[in-house]
């Protein structure tokens, strides 16, 4: 088989890059939008991880990993979005520190 | 060559997740994330896989960014509010972040470039992986699975809808809206 | 009856049941008259069960009856079970013949007392428990019923108990006797310890063979058992609950602090002769402390002008008497000691109790006098029973008093103490004499020095005089139970020392009981004993009559001329404020101390303490739940982080 263009590692280097920042993003900041946005960062740079694994190894799996994890990436989408609006609708604020109604 | 063209995706994808994480502006902050995810779907592409990078700006760069979109410009949002004195000081946050990103990042690293891979799974032997080998994967190996991920978009509707349903009157203002 | 003399002390403890149970709905006369019939009773088939006891033969006395087994543990085995023997009977004759006329006398003294029901329910609890003590066949019984007696005298004592002082006593009672009790403990433990038995035949049995006589062990449960014959029959050190007792109704002075109660002491000694034979060391300490208690008690009771009191302190120097008795191998001597002095303290008590009746509730002697014309029965009966104490011939204590006062002279067991134990016991003799004659001229004879008390005065009823008039019979006649000089005649000592002497052993001749029969008995000697301590008395009894009637000025001529001594006498040696000060102030700030400092600051600083350390975590920890999903979610992160490095680079593989 081929090999493949760039050494495995280099991919997985990347990923866990991504995935790095994306942990940031969600533990600080505020806008409970943006911290979704990175949350689906995290969920591409596992995908990225994926794909490169599975053309390492020469097998399909990996794809369709990747496959069934964006759809379930679009769905969870869409109800984590249902639920923001939801929340603004509630509370009036998008600021996560504004909702400390578990505090205590 | 590919090394080159690793690297600049490589700098584009990096480039657009600090864009993520640091913008204050809710609306840059998403078109940065549509440009990682079209970095990503050019290294699917040169990772043999052609029907996922086009999946890849299909369905997250196109669908799934579009609704963010939707509902930041619904919700009106534009600037992060700063300084609310609540949570973590804004000093401990950035020594905190720092120090957690260089772990994460070190860890990651020291772990991959330990990694040895050992074995061959399948018989992919080409270049370019065709949508055949994957409807063929998809279908046999992963039929299962496929029918449960088409029950959870289902339900997935139905949860959005009942989420954001309003007991009796229609859509009213953004801002400050109360439930009935 | 023999088989059901066990019944004996069941019947009290029947009406005190009923009593008890019944305060609220048994009618008033109902309840006086079922308490002195189950005495009356008592004492009836007590009586039938000694003729039949003294139809056996003089080895065979001694009737065991088990009620149940009581405490079967590794090796001990107590039984709840009475002994009939020739001594338990005399005890119990005793306490229920001079209960039963105690208890009709309280029908009485006791009528227009609110309390009327639960007196007569406490007197036959207190009649159970020391027939329970007397008739006990183990040393465990025994103690039930020390301990009943002394919980009696608790409630008895401080009858009225809304009166300060009679709580006061009632508690000082029973908290002295409670050290002593702590004494007949320990004695009782190191007798099951050694002897592996509290049963009284397998005590004495084996106390030859196991203790060897002399040595450490049998005087350590002798002295120990002593102390607790100080705390209950009031000696030095422990007599200090006796006197404040008299704030008790007379007729419970009589029956428990004269009659009964008092006496358990020595009947404990008594029937543990047989193991006191061991110990004669032990037993010269019971003399030298007797006649001490005898003479020290005689002297305080010289000034008291309180009639209880200087009843009550002739009452510690009389048991001093018995105590003497004891320590000189007299046990034979001790009992009849008693038993007299259980007819004529009862009687004094009683009529006292007549005299503050009739004075309406008047009890200091200063205010008395010239009672005689009014009170006729009362002065009679009264004065039969001086005499008896003082121990002028005839009257019963004549020979009880005479016969301790020969033994204590002619004991080889007290060796160098016996004749000065035997001039203590004289000197007490001619005190005794002296302070009664001049309790009987103070209130019967002389001018009246209260006029109001005088003019109210007017005898008492039958149900109380009649009593009076039995128990003075008794004082003048009892004492022909033990004429001295005929070895013969003396019922006593030949129904007692069979059974007081050789316990168990088949005649073995001990230093105990009947000592005074085994060394050959010198009738000269006593007749000049006898003589001797006849003109004590007689002379005791005329220099008081001079003092306090003939010449009524000597009294206080001879007070001032002796006023230091006088004011020690009449504050009882200042024992109670030594006590005080010594004893129980210390405890009582050290209570204080503890209580401050160890409870307040202690254990509730670590109770609290522990309370504030839970409020000061909570707190500490309570910012941890924000409310803040980033700073959870940054928790988790970190944790996740560390679990990861852990498992990658350190841990279990």
């Amino acid at each position: 088989m081929t090999p493949m263009p760039v050494p495995l590692a280099y991919f997985q280097v990347l990923a866990g890059l991504l995935f790095s920042i994306g942990v940031m993003g969600v533990l600080f900041r505020r806008n409970i939008l943006i911290i979704f946005m990175c949350v689906e960062l995290m969920l591409n740079s596992a995908n990225i991880s994926l794909v490169a694994f599975g053309r390492a190894l020469g097998s399909m799996d990996g794809q369709v990993m990747v496959f069934f994890a964006l759809a379930v990436a679009a769905a969870e989408v869409a109800v984590g979005l249902a639920i923001i609006i939801d929340l603004f609708r509630k509370k009036g604020t998008v600021d996560v520190n504004q909702v400390s109604l578990l505090k205590g | 060559m590919a090394l080159a063209g690793f690297l600049i995706l490589a700098v584009a994808a990096v480039a657009g997740a600090l864009g993520v994480v640091l913008q204050r502006n809710a609306l840059y902050a998403a078109l940065s994330l549509v440009g990682v995810f079209a970095a990503t779907a050019v290294l699917y592409l040169m990772l043999s896989a052609p029907f996922l990078a086009m999946i890849q700006i299909i369905v997250y760069a196109g669908a799934i960014m579009v609704l963010f979109i939707f509902v930041i410009m619904l919700l009106s949002v534009r600037y992060e509010e700063s300084g609310e004195g609540a949570g973590i000081p804004a000093g401990v946050k950035r020594n905190l972040a720092v120090v957690l990103a260089a772990l994460m990042v070190g860890l990651f690293a020291v772990l991959s470039w330990t990694f040895v891979l050992t074995g061959r799974r399948g018989a992919a032997d080409t270049d370019t992986t065709s949508i055949e080998q994957l409807g063929l994967t998809l279908y046999r190996k992963y039929a299962f699975p496929f029918e449960v991920a088409s029950i959870l978009l289902l339900v997935a509707i139905i949860g959005a809808v009942a989420i954001t349903r309003r007991h009796g009157r229609g859509m009213e203002g953004s801002v400050g809206v109360e439930e009935s | 009856m023999l088989n059901v003399f066990w019944i004996i002390p069941l019947l009290p403890l029947l009406g005190f049941v009923v009593n008890g149970l019944g305060l609220k709905w048994m009618p008033r006369r109902a309840a006086g008259l079922l308490a002195c019939a189950t005495v009356g009773l008592a004492f009836a088939i007590g009586a039938g069960a000694f003729v039949e006891l003294r139809s056996l033969a003089e080895g065979q006395r001694a009737v065991t009856h088990v009620l149940f087994p009581w405490i079967s543990v590794g090796s001990l085995h107590t039984d709840v079970a009475f002994l009939w023997d020739p001594l338990s009977a005399v005890m119990t004759l005793i306490v229920s013949g001079v209960g039963f006329l105690i208890h009709v006398y309280s029908l009485g003294y006791m009528a227009h007392d609110p309390g009327y029901k639960r007196y007569f329910a406490y007197l036959n609890l207190f009649t159970f428990a020391m027939l329970t003590l007397v008739l006990a066949n183990n040393y465990l019984l025994l103690f039930v019923g020390w301990e009943g007696v002394g919980l009696c005298s608790y409630l008895l004592i401080g009858f009225w108990y809304t009166k300060q002082s009679a709580a006061d006593a009632g508690k000082k009672a029973f908290i002295v006797n409670r050290i002593g009790d702590f004494g007949v403990l320990l004695g009782m433990f190191l007798v099951f310890w050694n002897l592996g038995s509290l049963t009284f035949v397998d005590v004495f049995h084996r106390a030859p063979e196991v203790l060897a006589a002399g040595t450490a062990l049998p005087t350590a449960i002798a002295l120990l058992f002593f102390l607790g014959a100080t705390g209950k029959s009031a000696q030095i050190p422990l007599y200090v609950w006796l006197p404040d007792a008299m704030e008790g109704p007379t007729p419970v002075s009589a029956l428990i602090h004269a009659a009964t109660m008092v006496t358990a002491g020595v009947y404990l000694f008594v029937r543990s002769s047989g193991l006191f034979a061991l110990a004669p060391d032990a037993l010269v300490v019971v003399g030298v402390v007797g006649a001490a208690t005898a003479i020290f008690a005689a002297s305080i009771g010289l000034v008291q002008n309180d009639i209880k009191r200087v009843l009550a302190y002739s009452t510690v120097s009389q048991l001093g008497y018995m105590f003497l008795a004891v320590g000189a191998g007299a046990y034979v001597a001790a009992i009849f000691h008693l038993m007299t002095h259980a007819f004529f303290k009862a009687l004094l008590f009683l009529g006292s109790g007549s005299v503050i009746e009739a004075c309406h509730h008047e009890q200091d002697v200063r205010k008395m006098g010239g009672l005689g014309s009014k009170l006729p029965i009362t002065k009679w009966t009264f004065i039969a029973g001086s005499l008896a104490l003082a121990g002028v011939p005839i009257f019963a204590g004549f020979f009880s008093k005479d016969e301790i006062l020969y033994s204590a002279f002619t004991s080889g067991g007290l060796g160098a103490w016996a004749k000065v134990l035997w001039v203590v016991g004289a000197a007490a003799a001619l005190l005794t004499a002296f302070y009664i004659t001049r309790l009987v001229a103070l209130t019967f004879y002389g001018k009246p020095r209260d006029k109001h008390v005088f003019e109210g005065a007017k005898e008492s009823p039958a149900v109380m005089t009649v009593p009076l008039v039995i128990l003075a019979v008794l004082s003048t006649v009892g004492g022909f139970l033990g004429l001295p000089l005929v070895p013969r005649l003396n019922a006593i000592h030949n129904w007692l020392s069979p059974v007081v002497g050789g316990h168990g052993g088949e005649g073995a001749a001990m230093e105990g009981a009947g000592h005074a029969e085994a060394a050959g008995h010198s009738m000269s000697l006593e007749l000049v004993l006898m003589a001797v301590s006849v003109a004590l008395a007689v002379g005791g009894i005329v220099y008081a009559w001079q003092v306090y009637v003939a010449k009524p000025g000597r009294a206080e001529a001879l007070g001032r001329r002796m006023s230091t001594m006088y004011r020690i006498l009449l504050n009882k040696y200042y024992v109670d404020e030594i006590y005080g000060a010594v004893v129980v102030k210390p405890v009582v700030e050290g209570s204080r101390i503890l209580w401050r400092v160890f409870d307040a600051g202690f254990v509730d600083g670590m109770v609290n303490g522990t309370g504030r350390m839970m409020r000061g975590a909570a707190g500490f920890l309570r910012p941890i739940q924000s409310g803040f999903t980033g700073s959870y979610a940054a928790a988790i992160m970190v944790g996740a982080l560390m679990i990861m490095g852990y498992v990658l680079f350190g841990g279990g593989r």
